[in-house]
């Protein structure tokens, strides 16, 4: 089936609600088989593999990270996070019939600990058709200030 | 200020004061850290003359300029016209002179002053260019050891190669893992900053203790993951087998024992790590026999110890390649710079390694960083109970014995490494 923009734009909008909402399984259920979050340290970086970044999380290590935020298992998760994304200046390009390449502006403020971290940046996605719907091959989240000194980021933006 | 070290270090027990009190850490930048040997950076970051970069040395701004004949120099990052620092911190470049951006001061590499605009204004001998007086003041205490760069605030106190002797096998190991024999900084520095005492990240390198408490749910996590492991890639297994045996026993990290020495140095591991296990890659076996020969490299990896400490401010993971390295802001604010380094000469899967260790690891968007950072907060905040005055250092005391090198060996949880970084610490803070 093909997708149409509004489609794309949907399917962003849900994946958005599903972070916000902490429906975490759900959400790590977007992603296809191999797909990954990724959160580098420079804009500029090509692979998670020849530089160091901040997040890169396939499923297995989506699913130890969301294990310990569903039991609040960890000394910084002993209250879940709780947390919401602003997505904004959403743009959407076609890259094959199959493939979907999206961009926009994203403002996540997280709640832990009696205090709220806002972390700022740009987000894209690369989404694929899969049966009737879609799946996250790559997320990528380029925080502006990701090579300053930051401190804790304990969800996905 | 008057302190009384006798009465805040002893033989069993820290006073709370040494992590909490705001005059104790001025006292220790003005003591302990200033009088130290201290972590500049690497050579490979300013390969080509007029390379420079910017840094911070306890609290004191510095840049590192390679020279035109290759030496390299550490000046004070502060114009001697109205004290602008010359360059932003943590920045880099290469240039043929430095100018100052407020009013133009132009000075050469060595730091001698070489225009000041308007130059006519000023009289006397003092204020004119390859005049002394206004040259950039150089840092004097310079030392490298095989690329790696070190540098003292003050002069005086121990030499540095008699500083580095404990601990120069071990960082010997990290540098000889490369097949060359050389390390190169690669794959950019993450930064990170703790809401706590220094001090309490840099026991924590060496607390073997708290990984299988304080670590648990991200191992456990990680071997659930391992087990199900349907579409997990050999990357992400490797990910995976880098998280899991942060929940190994206690018996596992006493028998990796620990050693301490001269100066408070000191390591958690040896014959065995966290790291023992990792698989080598059959192309950087080749490459490690090629480079050193066959007994040589089996020598090498054979000693991998987990986390090696040049006390105060410098933690090298040898079995990894990778520095992290204190840089206190305040009592009670610490920021961490991690490194990494490429071993020339090996397959570029062992960079890969560092840099997967360190996104999992020591990233503030980890699962295994935020952890410790979460459990030093609370001991800041903890140790404003009035009620209790002591922070205990008692485990294994007085079961140490002789080991090589002059340094001294207990099981890995002792600590005995803790005791012995207080000891330096107490001699340090007796020097008003």
């Amino acid at each position: 089936m093909t997708q149409s923009k509004e489609h794309i734009r949907a399917f962003i909008a849900h994946e958005t609600w599903l972070l916000n909402t902490q429906a975490w399984d759900e959400w790590t259920a977007l992603f296809s088989p191999a797909g990954a979050y990724w959160m580098p340290l420079t804009p500029a970086q090509d692979s998670p593999k020849n530089h160091v970044s901040l997040m890169y999380e396939a499923a297995a290590l989506r699913a130890a990270r969301i294990a310990r935020l569903k039991k609040s298992d960890g000394l910084s998760v002993e209250t879940m996070p709780r947390s919401v994304r602003h997505v904004s200046s959403l743009i959407i390009d076609s890259i094959s019939e199959n493939e979907w390449h999206a961009r926009a502006a994203v403002m996540m403020a997280e709640y832990a600990r009696g205090e709220v971290n806002t972390f700022h940046g740009t987000v894209q996605w690369h989404l694929q058709a899969s049966g009737s719907g879609l799946v996250i091959e790559l997320k990528r989240v380029d925080l502006i200030n990701a090579e300053g000194a930051l401190s804790d980021i304990l969800t996905y933006i | 200020m008057t302190l009384d070290i006798a009465q805040l270090v002893k033989p069993d027990r820290v006073h709370r004061s040494v992590y909490t009190d705001p005059a104790i850490y001025q006292a220790e930048m003005e003591r302990l850290l200033r009088r130290s040997w201290l972590y500049v950076g690497h050579e490979s970051q300013i390969p080509n003359s007029g390379d420079v970069f910017s840094t911070r040395l306890a609290d004191q701004p510095i840049l590192v300029i390679r020279q035109p004949g290759g030496d390299i120099k550490l000046l004070f990052n502060r114009c001697k016209h109205k004290g602008m620092q010359l360059m932003a911190d943590n920045t880099q470049g290469c240039v043929k002179a430095l100018r100052c951006g407020y009013h133009g001061w132009i000075y050469g590499l060595d730091g001698t002053l070489k225009t000041i605009p308007s130059q006519a204004g000023y009289q006397g001998a003092e204020i004119k260019p390859g005049s002394d007086a206004v040259a950039l003041n150089a840092v004097p205490d310079f030392a490298q050891h095989r690329g790696f760069l070190f540098a003292r605030l003050e002069s005086g106190g121990v030499d540095f190669s008699d500083w580095l002797a404990p601990m120069r096998p071990s960082l010997d190991n990290m540098i000889d893992r490369a097949p060359d024999g050389e390390l190169e900084v690669a794959g950019g520095v993450l930064r990170y900053e703790h809401y706590c005492n220094w001090k309490f990240f840099f026991e924590n390198t060496l607390d073997a203790l708290h990984p299988m408490v304080v670590h648990l749910s991200s191992s456990k996590g990680a071997q659930r993951a391992a087990k199900k492991g349907a579409s997990v890639d050999a990357y992400e297994a490797r990910a995976l087998s880098m998280l899991s045996p942060f929940s190994a026993s206690y018996s596992f990290f006493d028998d990796m024992g620990q050693r301490g020495g001269a100066f408070g140095h000191g390591e958690l591991g040896g014959k065995s790590s966290i790291h023992a296990s990792y698989d080598v890659d059959p192309d950087y076996w080749d490459a490690l026999v090629k480079g050193h020969g066959k007994d040589k490299a089996k020598a090498i990896l054979s000693y991998g110890p987990n986390n090696s400490v040049l006390y105060p401010t410098i933690m090298f993971k040898a079995p990894v390649a990778m520095l992290r390295v204190i840089r206190p802001l305040g009592v009670d604010r610490t920021m961490i710079e991690t490194w990494h380094f490429r071993l020339k000469g090996a397959p570029d899967s062992l960079l890969e390694q560092t840099l997967q260790y360190s996104t999992i690891v020591n990233s503030s968007a980890g699962i295994v960083g935020p952890d410790d950072h979460e459990a030093y907060r609370r001991m800041q905040s903890g140790l404003k109970a009035q009620a209790a005055d002591w922070v205990l250092i008692a485990r294994h005391a007085g079961q140490v014995e002789k080991d090589g090198n002059g340094l001294q060996s207990a099981p890995g949880t002792s600590d005995f490494v803790f005791r012995n970084q207080f000891a330096a610490w107490a001699d340090a803070m007796a020097q008003p």
